[in-house]
This record gives C-alpha cells, sequence and structure tokens, in this order.
C-alpha cells in the first residue's frame, strides 16, 4: 500500500503534464527527517529518454548516487502513451534545521529541464529520557486562538494529535475507529488544509498532525465548541526484538476526548449605516481589464476585497451610479483563502467581477467605491474605499445610442444590441406549445422504432446468409412457388407433358436438394420413399409421372381436360408434399 | 384516435389562453393575462414562451419575484432566451441587494457545461436523431458490411448519450426559488421561534437544498443558509405553482 500512492501520484504527475514541455519535479515524502537517519529523495521527469544527474550536491545532505535506482510508469493521455520516470536517491540529513535542496537541472528528451527549489526539515533525534507512559506515547489537544470576540470575529479552532516519534513504536488510527469531529453549533466554520510537524516537549520527540478550522461566531452570548473525539492505538515494539511481522507488541488503546472551550461572543456597537456585515481587516482594489475603452465594447470591472474576515458576509458592493454614460452587469462573485504568511492568519480575498458596457464617449470616471466593515482590534467601524478612475471612452464606428447588453451572455463587441429602454416584449406563440405530457409519448416510440427495425434486419440478414450458405435449404424454400408458377404456364399454354413431368420431377429435387438431371419416375419414387413419404402420395406421384412418360414414349400431346387433370393432381400433390417438408422440418 | 383528437382539441384550447393573455396583456389588463398565463401552466403547459410572457405580465403588474421565477422556468427549458435573459436581467437590477443567482447543486451540471446554450427540446431532438442514426448505421452495416460504419455507429451512440445526458440534465427540476415578499425571515431551525439567522429581500434568488413540512432550508450566493417558510417563496422548478395568494408584493 506504502508503494501504491507514489505511483498514483506518479500517474497523475504525468497525465498533468503529457501536453506540455518536459516536467521535472523533486518529491521528498517525509514531512519531517531525522540527523542520520536515511531517507529517500526522488526526482521525477516525464519523457522518453532522460538523462538523470549523476550527483546531486545538497548542502546539510549527504547523497548516496551509488544506490540509486530508477523506476518506470506509463500512463495513457489523449491517445498517447506517457513515460515517468522515478530516480530515488538516499540521503542522510548531517545537519539539523531547514535544508534546502536547490534546483537541479538534467535533460530530457534532449532538452534542459530544471527543478523546483525544495526544502526538507531535519530535526536531531532525540531519546525519550526515562520511563514513557501510556499517556506520553499519543495524546490530542484542541485550543482556540482567543476566547473573547465580536460577533463575526474569526476564531482560529486548531486540533492537534501528538503521536511519539520513536523507531520501536507505531501508532495510528484503526480502520473501525470512531472519530467525530466537534459540534460548532453558532459558528460558520471553514476547514482548513491539516499542517504536519517535528515538536520536541518534555525532551520527547512527536509528529504533531494539526486540524485547523476558522469558525466565524453567527450568534452572542457564551458559545460552545464540543468535544474532539479521537480513537487510536500504539504498538509498542520490544528493544531487543526486531520489528518484523512475527514480532508481538504491546498494543494500547485511546479514547482521547478534548475539553470543551467555550467562546464569550460580544455583540458588533452600533451598526451605522451601509455596514456591510463583515469584520475583520480588509483592503480594497478596484481594476479594469482595459485602459483601452471603446463605446459600446463592454470592460470588465473588478473590485476585490482582502483580509482576515469571513469572505460570506462580504455581499456584492453597491456600485455608485454610472448610468449616465454606462450598463453595469450583475457581479460575479469569486472566492480565495490562503494561510497568512504569519501561518495563523486565513486571508480571504473576494473578488467581483463586473461587465460594463460605456454606452457614451468621452471622458467618464469609474467613482471610488467604499466597503464599511467592523475592525474587532480597533473595536471600530471602519470605511476602506477604492481610488476613482478617470476614463476616456473613444467613440466606435459600430456604436449607437440606447444599447443595453444582455447579462450572463458571452459579451463580444457584436453582441451588443439596439432595443427600448423597456422590457422586451411579449413572446409570439409557438406552432406548438410545449408540454412535458405530450413530450413523454413519442419520446419512447421514437427511440424504439429504430431499435425494431434494427433487429428485423438482423433476422433478415441472418436468413439471407443461411440461404447464400446452405443451397439446399435455399432450393426447398423456393420450390414451390417454382413448381406453382410453372405448373399456371402449363395450363395456359398446352398439353407438353415433358414440361409437366420436369415441374414435378425438379420439385423434388430441390425439395430433397438431388440432382435434378434425369430423373426417372423410378428415381423419384426413391427419393419419396427414402424421405419415407406416406405410400399413397407415393403413389400419385408415380401416376402422374408414368403418365407423362408414357405420353412422351408415344409422342402424343395430353388433351386440355387431362392436362388439367394431371396438372390439378400434380398441385396437390406439390403442397401435400410441401407441408409434409415443413411438419418434418418443424419437428 | 380519440386520444389524438382530445390532445388536438386540448392543443387548441391551449392555443386560445395563450392569445387571450396575450390579448389582455397588450390591452393593459396584467391581473388578467396572468390568470390566464396561469391556468396554461395549471394544464401542464411547460413552454417558455409562457413562462416568459407570465413573468412579462407580473413585472407589469409590479410583481419582481413572481416576474424572476418565471424568467428563470423560461431559461430554464431554453437557455438561449436572450431577450428573457434581459428582463431577468432588468428584474434583478430592481431588487434590494442584486445578489447574484446561487450555483445549483449536482454533478450533471459541470459535465454538461458544453449545451448551456441547447434548449432541452434541441438536445432531446438530437439525441434522438443520434439514436435513430446509430441503429440505421448498425442495420445498414449487417446488411452490407462497408468500412467506417461501425466507428460512424460510435460516434453517433456518442452523440445520442451526451445530448440526452444534457437532456436529462435540463430537465432535471431547478432547485432554485425566488423570496416573494419584503424582508423574510430566514432562521436557524424550522420553527417561527427560532432566532432570525438573517433576511431576504424581495427577488432574491435561493438555492432550497432541503424541505421539511412547510419549511424550506436555503442558501443565498453569498453562503448564508437557514431556514424559510416556503409560502414566502417561489419554486422555479416544477410544478411551476403560482406565488402564493396574498404573497404578491406590489
Amino acid at each position: 500500500m506504502r508503494r501504491l500512492f507514489p505511483a498514483i501520484a506518479v500517474l497523475a504527475f504525468a497525465a498533468g503534464s503529457w501536453a506540455q514541455e518536459p516536467v521535472a519535479r523533486v518529491v521528498i515524502e517525509e514531512t519531517a527527517v531525522t540527523v542520520g537517519q536515511p531517507f529517500w529523495i526522488y526526482l521525477e521527469a516525464s519523457g522518453g529518454r532522460i538523462e538523470f544527474p549523476q550527483d546531486i550536491a545538497v548542502d546539510g545532505l549527504s547523497v548516496d548516487s551509488n544506490s540509486a535506482s530508477t523506476q518506470t510508469f506509463f500512463s495513457l493521455g489523449a491517445g498517447r502513451r506517457v513515460a515517468t520516470q522515478r530516480r530515488g536517491y538516499m540521503a542522510v540529513a548531517s545537519r539539523a534545521g531547514k535544508i534546502a535542496v536547490p534546483a537541479l537541472a538534467f535533460r530530457v528528451d534532449g532538452k534542459n529541464v530544471t527543478t523546483a527549489p525544495v526544502e526538507v526539515t531535519a530535526v536531531e533525534h532525540v531519546e525519550p529520557e526515562g520511563q514513557l507512559s501510556k499517556d506520553d506515547l499519543v495524546f490530542t489537544r484542541a485550543f482556540v486562538d482567543k476566547n473573547d470576540v465580536f460577533q463575526g470575529e474569526p476564531v482560529r479552532f486548531t486540533r492537534q494529535l501528538w503521536r511519539i516519534r520513536h523507531n520501536l513504536i507505531e501508532s495510528g488510527t484503526p480502520r473501525n475507529a470512531d472519530l467525530r469531529d466537534p459540534v460548532v453549533e453558532g459558528f460558520y466554520e471553514v476547514e482548513l488544509e491539516p499542517a504536519a510537524s517535528v515538536e520536541t516537549e518534555k525532551g520527547i520527540q512527536y509528529d504533531v498532525t494539526a486540524l485547523n478550522s476558522v469558525l466565524y461566531p453567527a450568534a452572542t452570548g457564551d458559545l460552545t465548541i464540543g468535544a474532539w473525539h479521537w480513537e487510536g492505538i500504539a504498538k509498542v515494539y520490544n528493544q531487543g526484538r526486531r520489528r518484523s511481522l512475527f514480532a508481538s507488541p504491546d498494543v494500547y488503546e485511546y479514547v482521547l476526548d478534548s475539553e470543551p472551550i467555550v467562546v464569550h461572543v460580544k455583540p458588533l456597537p452600533d451598526q451605522p449605516e451601509g455596514f456591510s456585515g463583515a469584520v475583520g481587516v480588509y483592503t480594497l482594489a478596484t481594476a479594469l481589464s482595459s485602459e483601452s475603452l471603446l463605446q459600446g465594447v463592454p470592460f470588465k470591472l473588478t473590485i476585490v476585497i482582502e483580509g482576515t474576515g469571513n469572505p460570506d458576509a462580504i455581499g456584492a458592493l453597491g456600485l455608485p451610479d454610472m448610468s449616465e454614460w454606462a450598463h453595469v452587469s450583475e457581479p460575479e462573485a469569486k472566492v480565495e483563502r490562503s494561510i497568512a504568511p504569519n501561518g495563523k492568519e486565513v486571508r480571504v480575498s473576494k473578488s467581483f467581477e463586473y461587465t460594463v458596457t460605456p454606452l457614451a464617449e468621452g471622458p467618464v470616471a469609474v467613482p471610488a467605491v467604499e466597503f464599511l466593515y467592523f475592525d474587532p482590534q480597533s473595536q471600530h467601524y471602519v470605511t476602506a474605499s477604492s481610488e476613482a478612475k478617470a476614463l476616456t471612452i473613444r467613440k466606435s464606428a459600430e456604436s449607437q445610442p440606447n444599447m443595453i447588453v444582455s447579462d450572463g451572455l458571452s459579451l463580444e463587441e457584436g453582441s451588443v444590441e439596439i432595443v427600448n429602454q423597456d422590457i422586451r416584449p411579449l413572446m409570439a406563440r409557438p406552432p406548438r406549445l410545449n408540454s412535458p405530457g405530450r413530450a413523454g409519448a413519442w419520446v419512447p416510440v421514437a427511440s424504439a422504432v429504430p431499435v425494431v427495425a434494427y433487429v428485423l434486419a438482423f433476422v433478415y440478414a441472418l436468413r439471407r446468409d443461411r440461404f447464400a450458405n446452405d443451397s439446399g435449404l435455399a432450393r426447398a424454400h423456393r420450390a414451390r412457388a417454382k413448381a406453382e408458377k410453372r405448373l399456371a404456364a402449363i395450363s395456359g399454354t398446352g398439353g407438353d407433358p415433358d414440361a409437366l413431368y420436369h415441374t414435378l420431377s425438379d420439385f423434388v429435387a430441390d425439395l430433397y436438394n438431388a440432382d435434378a438431371g434425369g430423373l426417372t419416375s423410378a428415381d423419384v419414387d426413391t427419393i419419396l420413399a427414402s424421405r419415407r413419404v406416406g405410400a399413397e402420395l407415393r403413389d400419385n406421384f408415380r401416376k402422374i409421372l408414368r403418365s407423362c412418360e408414357r405420353a412422351q414414349y408415344a409422342s402424343q400431346q395430353f388433351s386440355v381436360d387431362e392436362l388439367r387433370a394431371l396438372a390439378s393432381g400434380a398441385e396437390a400433390c406439390i403442397q401435400q408434399l410441401d407441408s409434409l417438408r415443413k411438419e418434418e422440418a418443424a419437428a | 384516435m380519440t386520444i389524438l383528437l382530445s390532445m388536438l382539441l386540448a392543443a387548441g384550447a391551449h392555443d386560445e389562453l395563450f392569445d387571450a393573455g396575450s390579448q389582455a396583456y397588450l390591452q393593459g389588463d396584467y391581473a388578467a393575462a396572468i390568470v390566464q398565463f396561469e391556468e396554461l401552466v395549471e394544464h401542464a403547459v411547460a413552454d417558455p414562451a409562457v413562462f416568459h410572457n407570465l413573468g412579462n405580465a407580473y413585472y407589469r403588474s409590479g410583481q419582481i419575484a413572481p416576474a424572476i421565477a418565471n424568467y428563470e422556468r423560461a431559461l430554464m427549458l431554453d437557455p438561449g432566451l436572450v431577450d428573457t435573459r434581459e428582463n431577468l436581467f432588468r428584474c434583478v437590477a430592481q431588487t434590494e441587494r442584486r445578489l447574484s443567482k446561487p450555483e445549483t447543486a449536482g454533478w450533471m451540471r459541470p459535465l454538461f457545461f458544453w449545451s448551456d446554450g441547447i434548449s432541452a427540446r434541441a438536445c432531446l431532438a438530437i439525441a434522438l436523431v443520434s439514436w435513430i442514426s446509430m441503429w440505421g448505421l448498425l442495420a445498414v452495416r449487417r446488411l452490407r458490411p462497408t468500412p467506417y460504419l461501425r466507428r460512424a455507429a460510435a460516434i453517433a451512440a456518442l452523440g445520442a448519450l451526451a445530448f440526452a445526458g444534457s437532456y436529462l440534465n435540463r430537465t432535471e427540476p431547478s432547485d432554485i426559488a425566488v423570496a416573494n415578499g419584503e424582508r423574510i425571515a430566514v432562521r436557524y431551525g424550522t420553527d417561527e421561534s427560532e432566532t432570525v439567522h438573517f433576511e431576504l429581500y424581495n427577488g432574491d434568488r435561493v438555492r432550497v437544498d432541503q424541505r421539511t413540512g412547510d419549511w424550506a432550508r436555503v442558501a443565498t450566493s453569498d453562503g448564508r443558509r437557514g431556514w424559510a417558510h416556503v409560502h414566502d417563496l417561489v419554486f422555479v422548478g416544477p410544478p411551476f405553482d403560482a406565488p402564493s395568494a396574498g404573497k404578491a408584493t406590489p
């Protein structure tokens, strides 16, 4: 499993970089490394021919290039196979502190690539002093940065899991552990990225995982952050035994609950008119997408509010009236959060993007925008404002008076339309008013028809193929129709016994896939007998055929009545034999 | 035959109602126009033109919230209606806070972003044509094998799948509602005694993510969330109910 995650990471890296210039990076999977203990530094790149550096020189690290090994992963991107190589170098930190791995240069597919510099933290190994108790191995902490705040003021809430850093002790969360986040009723919570570090306390070194969130009190009074419930285990292996598959460690179970935290939330002082509802410290800035402005051509006006408060409390700003010279669309809001460089504050940036279409030419101004917020540090309401911007709108050849632009559509020069200042008029009645029920009735029918047609075509093709591959079947299938057609022709033309004879003998030959050439009445009878045809029917066939033979030998023609009688008998025989054959086939 | 006849008669009646509503509107009788168009909606007619005109009638009679809701309904059925979008913009511009429309939930909407400008009916038509083409190509291939027919059928199948998905996405009931009333209280819970969390203004669009009895949990585009009474909201999605009696705010 430990090898699976690097593989997935490498494949994701490959997928992301398949279409771009060769990309390379340095990966160190551990949060912090221990001085004197080996760890791996990986170099990754995607490409066909990768020339990794032979040696890596890093101040504070001893890198063993001789032990380097390379793994190759393949992934697919847009029909192309991408090979990603990961070369691992074993390294040992020679000193404690931050160690910078500088940018490393090498060649991929003949091109020079450079990795971004990375930093690794090395800590001295600290051997715990004295006897360790169960409580020293794993413990949790939950705390806030302040307990007395104003409504809406951000409170940083931290939950820390401390796990001892020792090569004979493993700790973690079992699969079925009951982990419960604290209840933060009355707060609006924004969770931040977890952080990991190595800390030393009471001479014991710990891996500390911190879950951070920012809480914005939504109500006043004493609000309680509930207990954080964590369950886990620690496995302690004996000093004298190596940690192996067969070692049986001492297992300690933990069920840890932090103490509830009470935060006193004060109401905001009397709120002045125009108060935005935001609490924190903010700055305001405006920006235009273009400095070269044409009448009728929209541009973007972006107002960015940055600060440390709750971005959700910041509603769209009421822009000063610009209707004399511009049409302004509804704003599109965007929020970004980041941790401040001091690592203790959450900085938010909320931007409102307005599409402004200049309607008039000449010098105009985007007025200053004001934003009134409450600063909990100074405990005063503060107004942040942007500077007014003077602009000159140039006349466009395509500009027209009374322009209104559509909101939410892609706004280009050509999309500006000329309309009245009133709302758009009624729509005309369509040829057929849409009713969902009506659509529902014909859709399944229209969907099923091609499927049925395909099935019919499929069956037809199957049958056609069968006939094409089995000439006997094809002959038998067409035998009766062919014979009846010939009989009808004989009845209409005259009394030729030869034609009648061949009609019957050919029918039998076709029906049973026999050679039709030179069949005598005896041959026909033999064929019928071999197919176990009844004696009466065979006798009828024989009589008709012999009558024809006799007439042939005597060089006679049948009279019309004789021919009709014989043709009628032949037709009956053909029908009977055909039915018999079909019954046999069905059986 | 009987069914077809009854459908034709119903269609004729719907056309008459539509024309009557339009006529009333043009004569300035907006209340009558609203009644006619709402009756069409009650008869399960869900046509963008009906909702556009209903929105206009509400707008003319000074009822911004139902006007916004009906423009949203029209755009839900046919996002390419520029006139409706224009009118919606005008209505929103007249609301107190001009809140932007909250993002709707669901994984299908980002997946089918490419069909944003295509109406549900067009999506369905393209999906059906692709579907029929796919089976037709397969049948031709079966009867007379020709190079590239299988590939063409696969492309038609993909087209059918994509546009059918887009149609389902389009017809998925909208979770948007419009606040209908001045300063509507949004509370922490589903009880009148619950503390008011914030207030909605007439015409504010909210996303409804849960309903319990007469209460709906709403979220605004600026991230605030709470419970509002359903009678204070006009829901954009089906069954396209008219605004609650007495709630319309001139």
